[in-house]
């Protein structure tokens, strides 16, 4: 199999084997579905361009969390991104949860207050990532993760109050 | 509703993505081949473009360096101009190596925010300086533009600029303090917050 060749079928299978990942963080920095569509490609696309200088010195989902939450934060703060593919691409994204659609919509509401670094803890801390992988992934510390998670607990619960009267 | 109560709500959703996602690998591999990766962000593509002028403006003021005569009013607004222009494109170097250090694959996610809120901070400001420093630059330009064009001092002729000095400088200060307001009242106050929350978020 010629390098280019294997190196795409590799970068799928990676894809095919973390692509929830990529749908959560979407979920959580996008609203419409059109705009999930625009940053699930452009989150394939950065990791795909990462991907030749990946080592495997960390583990991939670890690695894939940092290219989309990067990814994330950055294109949510722009405006009207477009991308001129040739096929027209709009994803079906899962309805989230059928018969608890409230729920996560009040979950939703909720995280979407936080600020932007702050969505990402909380995204990790929901995923059950540990402390030190939530570290490793953020940049700061382990005993920081805890103090931080702590805070956003409470803000958390200030926040949902409101929503849920 | 707790964030323990999220936790499970999530893992809820996490079981129905594991049921309901089916990668189209024909989606992602045309993807792969429009080689889209290789777009450059705006800020790079305009700090190319930047180097690129004050280039083409560098190269055209040394080749012109020998109609420079030893004259003051002729030779000291050649020195400023070309020492303008060899800065311009020592920054645009400077801030393009600074993009090009952007990695958003392998920086970690506080890092990665640090960095590019600290580089919109640099650009902010650099425009605003770009424009406090602009009457400088066309002040030194115009002298030599003129012996270059028309082979006659710009001093024996400069009630005819004054008027267009006049109204250019003030357009300039309206414009200025327009652009300043506006970077400074809202670019830089939400890149210095910005700037705080992550700081904020380092702290323990």
């Amino acid at each position: 199999m010629p390098p280019d060749k294997q190196l795409t079928e590799t970068f799928i299978n990676i894809i095919r084997e973390h692509e929830r990942l990529i749908y959560k963080v979407c979920s959580l920095y996008t609203s419409n579905t059109e705009d999930k569509s625009d940053l699930y490609q452009e989150i394939i696309l950065q990791a795909w361009k990462a991907y030749p200088q990946f080592k495997a010195q960390a583990k991939v989902s670890t690695w894939l969390y940092r290219v989309a939450l990067n990814t994330a934060i950055s294109t949510t703060r722009k405006q009207n991104i477009k991308y001129h593919y040739e096929e027209s691409i709009l994803l079906n994204f899962p309805d989230p949860l059928g018969g608890d659609e409230e729920q996560y919509k009040l979950l939703h509401a909720a995280i979407s207050q936080l600020p932007e670094l702050e969505r990402a803890l909380v995204l990790l801390y929901l995923e059950d990532k540990s402390h030190a992988e939530i570290a490793e992934i953020m940049g700061i510390s382990v005993s920081n993760v805890g103090t931080k998670l702590t805070r956003i607990k409470e803000k958390m619960r200030k926040i949902v109050q409101p929503l849920t009267v | 509703m707790e964030l323990e109560n999220m936790k499970t709500l999530w893992q809820e959703y996490d079981k129905n993505l594991q049921a309901n996602t089916i990668l189209n690998e024909r989606m992602v591999k045309n993807m792969l081949a429009e080689k889209s990766n290789e777009r450059l962000s705006s800020f790079t593509k305009m700090e190319y473009a930047s180097l690129t002028l004050a280039g083409i403006l560098l190269a055209i003021f040394v080749s012109m360096g020998y109609k420079v005569n030893s004259e003051m009013q002729v030779l000291i607004p050649y020195i400023v101009s070309l020492t303008y222009f060899t800065f311009a494109v020592g920054w645009s170097i400077y801030k393009l190596r600074l993009l090009n250090n952007v990695d958003t694959y392998s920086d970690t996610i506080v890092s990665t925010r640090e960095r590019v809120e600290k580089l919109r901070l640099l650009f902010a400001r650099e425009k605003v300086w770009s424009m406090i420093l602009m009457p400088f630059l066309m002040c030194s330009l115009a002298p030599i533009l003129h012996y270059w064009l028309w082979d006659s001092y710009f001093l024996d002729h400069y009630m005819a600029y004054v008027p267009r000095f006049v109204v250019g400088y003030g357009l300039f200060v309206v414009l200025t303090y327009w652009l300043y307001q506006t970077l400074y009242s809202k670019n830089i106050k939400i890149i210095l917050r910005n700037l705080e929350e992550i700081e904020a978020l380092k702290k323990e």
